[in-house]
């Protein structure tokens, strides 16, 4: 209504181009005809600027350093190298700009969704008398925490060389037995057996129930590896679970757990969540299938391709012995070949030789008798 | 192990293969390779029979 009546005046006073416009004097006059006509006394009245002045000078000197806890929302991150976004929660939203400056000790990926803790100063951009948190310090938590403890965890034991391939066990084509840690009721653990039936129907199996969510389940877990690992049969484990959120599947990043793998003496194969679910335990066992069906046939050979390949070995070994005393026999008859005419050759010269003398000693005799 | 009995098995019968294929053995020789060969197949197919299908629980 106010801004009405002063519309009104400033019309009357032919000042439609609005106040900012307007000399001292003509200030002057304006502020007299609002006292006179509202009774509103002029010092108590401020422009607009010396508001803005005014509330960036509270702002500035009672919000120095604020902590605010909040999810991020509408990010971007500008050409410039600046990341501004809002911070909000049920029922408000607050600006928040992390200058290029302060960006160098985040180590996380900060994004929309993400929990964080802000610290910084409330600071004010004058001429459209907005305010915002200036970030000095930004740390995630929630979900957002849970991220880079993932992180932070997977460098660690990163260096430590426990993902490394020259680590990593073969996978037996015949295990004496598969060892599989799940739970036993799950669909995982029915997808198993069914792969495992339809390919090596006979094979044995030794099923460790374990939890594979909440609380205790890492403890779980690793009793259940311990246990496999003291049956000597067992030349194969799998560990799988079904698919879940991330939050479900943290019990796979569990340091202990993955430490367990680590030292495991046989071979173990994953098969944990969907395709693009990536946990430590995967990283660190032997093999990572993408889920527990996959596992089930990496641990598990088709049989009949096994017996398969023994039959078409079982009749090259005939084949090739039958080759080999085939050829002997085309051998034995040119070696009997060749004894035979080098033995008429030599019959042969004997025969001339004999001829020879005898018709020598024939010529001798003739020549001998005859007067 | 059975895995590496199976493996083993098998490199061992490509090996008489290779044997009897490039001739150079004794007739002899030969005879006593292909029963060799024959009795790692038996060796092998038993192992892939040597399975029960059992389903053992451990807790």
């Amino acid at each position: 209504m106010r801004t009405y009546y002063f519309t009104d005046i400033l019309i009357k006073n032919r000042y439609p181009q609005g106040i900012s416009s307007l000399t001292m004097a003509e200030k002057i006059n304006v502020l007299q005809q609002i006292q006179e006509i509202y009774g509103i006394t002029p010092s108590e009245i401020q422009s607009v600027s010396v508001l803005s002045q005014n509330i960036k000078q509270i702002l500035t000197t009672h919000f120095t350093s604020v902590l605010v806890l909040g999810e991020v929302t509408n990010f971007n991150k500008a050409s410039s190298g600046h990341i501004y976004f809002d911070l909000k929660d049920e029922k408000s939203e607050i600006a928040c700009t992390l200058f290029m400056s302060m960006q160098k000790n985040v180590d996380f990926n900060l994004d929309n969704g993400l929990q964080v803790l802000v610290k910084g100063e409330i600071a004010t951009y004058e001429p459209r008398s907005r305010y915002q948190i200036n970030i000095m310090q930004i740390l995630p938590v929630g979900e957002g925490l849970s991220i880079l403890k993932f992180k932070q965890l997977k460098e660690k034991l990163a260096k430590e060389g426990l993902f490394d391939e020259s680590r990593k066990k073969r996978i037996p084509i015949l295990p004496r037995k598969i060892g599989i840690m799940t739970s036993k009721n799950s669909a995982a653990f029915k997808d198993i057996v069914n792969v495992v039936d339809s390919r090596f129907p006979k094979m044995d199996i030794v099923i460790a129930p374990v939890i594979v969510q909440g609380k205790n389940a890492s403890e779980d877990v690793i009793r259940g590896l311990n246990l496999l690992s003291k049956i000597d049969e067992v030349d194969t484990i799998i560990l799988a679970r079904g698919g879940g959120s991330a939050e479900e599947l943290m019990v796979f990043n569990d340091e202990a757990l993955v430490r367990a793998i680590s030292a495991s003496k046989k071979p173990l194969i994953t098969g944990i969540g969907h395709e693009k679910d990536t946990t430590l335990a995967d990283l660190v066992a032997d093999l990572r299938a993408s889920t527990p069906s996959t596992a089930a046939k990496a641990a598990v050979y088709d049989v009949k391709k096994l017996k398969d390949e023994l039959t078409s070995l079982e009749r090259h070994l005939e084949r090739s012995y039958k080759t080999y005393l085939a050829s002997r026999k085309v051998y034995k008859k040119d070696v009997e070949i060749k004894e035979k005419n080098r033995e008429i050759a030599k019959y042969k010269v004997i025969t001339i030789i004999l001829i020879s003398l005898i018709i020598l000693i024939s010529f001798i005799i003739i020549a001998w008798v005859s007067p | 192990m059975n895995d590496e009995k199976f493996m083993d098995g098998k490199q061992k019968i490509r090996n008489i293969i290779l044997k009897l294929d490039e001739g150079r053995v004794t007739p002899d020789e030969a005879k006593r390779l292909f029963e060799q060969g024959m009795s790692t197949i038996e060796e092998c197919d038993s192992i892939l029979n040597c399975y029960k299908g059992k389903r053992e629980e451990i807790s």
